[in-house]
């Protein structure tokens, strides 16, 4: 799992092109959105579509569940190994 | 946190549009002949492979995203106009500014950018080789304001028209206004006849 969390950090930094910084300043429990790492729609858009690339998941853009998996990285970690049974 | 959106041709157009909106709510007008076009022809691309297409390229690729993206980041509630210009890019944004400025707005920050273009366009347009940005404030004649004073004229009836490129053909028609505000003076023609003069007092 750990593996996966660090790995996210990555993509997330990469298909967002987040400037000077690192995975280590991400903490896996902290905010994606609003508050804590401060993206926006736009990016919760992006980020679902490389998820959905990178690990063949589907993503409901309507469920509500959907809202919490995206609320940090170690969520997003739990959803798309989960996700990948 | 937003400067990671821009392309290069946007981070070209705000440096130079930047320093001269100087923290002011001013009118801005943005004049591309392509806008964004790599970013366009990389969705194009996407689509025909059909994958899914990026949210954020899809965003910016509109015409107006550099004017979009400069107004919210400087928080300019003024009007924000975004231009092709088509074959007299030059001709399209003077006009446009000359008309603003004749209506009673005292200033505005006047932007031309251009990109290289894929490979693709070149069988239909020539391309810049590099990025160019031009950025112009232009405020309504005050008395004994400081800088360069542009006069565009309109075709004379009679004479016949200064010959002009279209940009299509001659994709750096950056250049030459840029000289003249280098030189402090200069005269261009900037398209059917209209013609452009840059000088001192």
């Amino acid at each position: 799992m750990s593996e996966l969390v660090e790995e996210i950090k990555t993509l997330i930094i990469d298909v967002l092109n987040l400037e000077d910084i690192t995975p280590e300043e991400i903490q896996a429990d902290e905010a994606l959105f609003g508050e804590g790492l401060g993206l926006d729609s736009i990016d919760a858009l992006e980020l679902g579509l490389a998820l959905q690339k990178k690990y063949n998941i589907s993503i409901d853009a309507e469920s509500e569940t959907t809202k919490t998996h995206f609320a940090s990285v170690s969520n997003l970690a739990k959803f798309v190994a989960d996700s990948r049974g | 946190m937003q400067r990671r959106r821009l392309s290069p041709m946007a981070k070209a157009a705000f440096a130079t549009a930047y320093p001269l909106i100087n923290e002011r709510d001013i009118p801005l007008v943005c004049c591309s002949v392509h806008g964004e076009a790599l970013r366009t022809y990389s969705l194009l691309r996407d689509a025909a492979a059909g994958e899914a297409l990026s949210p954020t390229a899809f965003g910016l690729s509109v015409h107006n995203a550099i004017a979009g993206q400069l107004s919210i980041l400087c928080d300019i509630k003024s009007p924000a106009l975004a231009l092709a210009g088509g074959d007299y890019p030059l001709q399209a944004g003077l006009l446009e500014a000359a008309g603003m400025l004749a209506e009673g707005v005292p200033e505005l920050v006047l932007l031309f950018c251009e990109e290289p273009l894929p490979e693709m366009y070149l069988s239909s347009a020539r391309s810049p080789q590099f990025i160019c940005a031009t950025a112009l404030h232009l405020s309504t004649s005050a008395a004994g304001a400081a800088g360069l004073k542009a006069t565009l004229t309109s075709p004379r009836e009679g004479l016949a028209a200064a010959p002009s490129s279209s940009a299509f053909a001659a994709a750096d028609y950056q250049l030459p206004l840029i000289s003249a505000l280098v030189d402090g003076d200069g005269r261009m023609p900037v398209g059917q006849g209209w013609e452009l003069c840059i000088h001192g007092e």
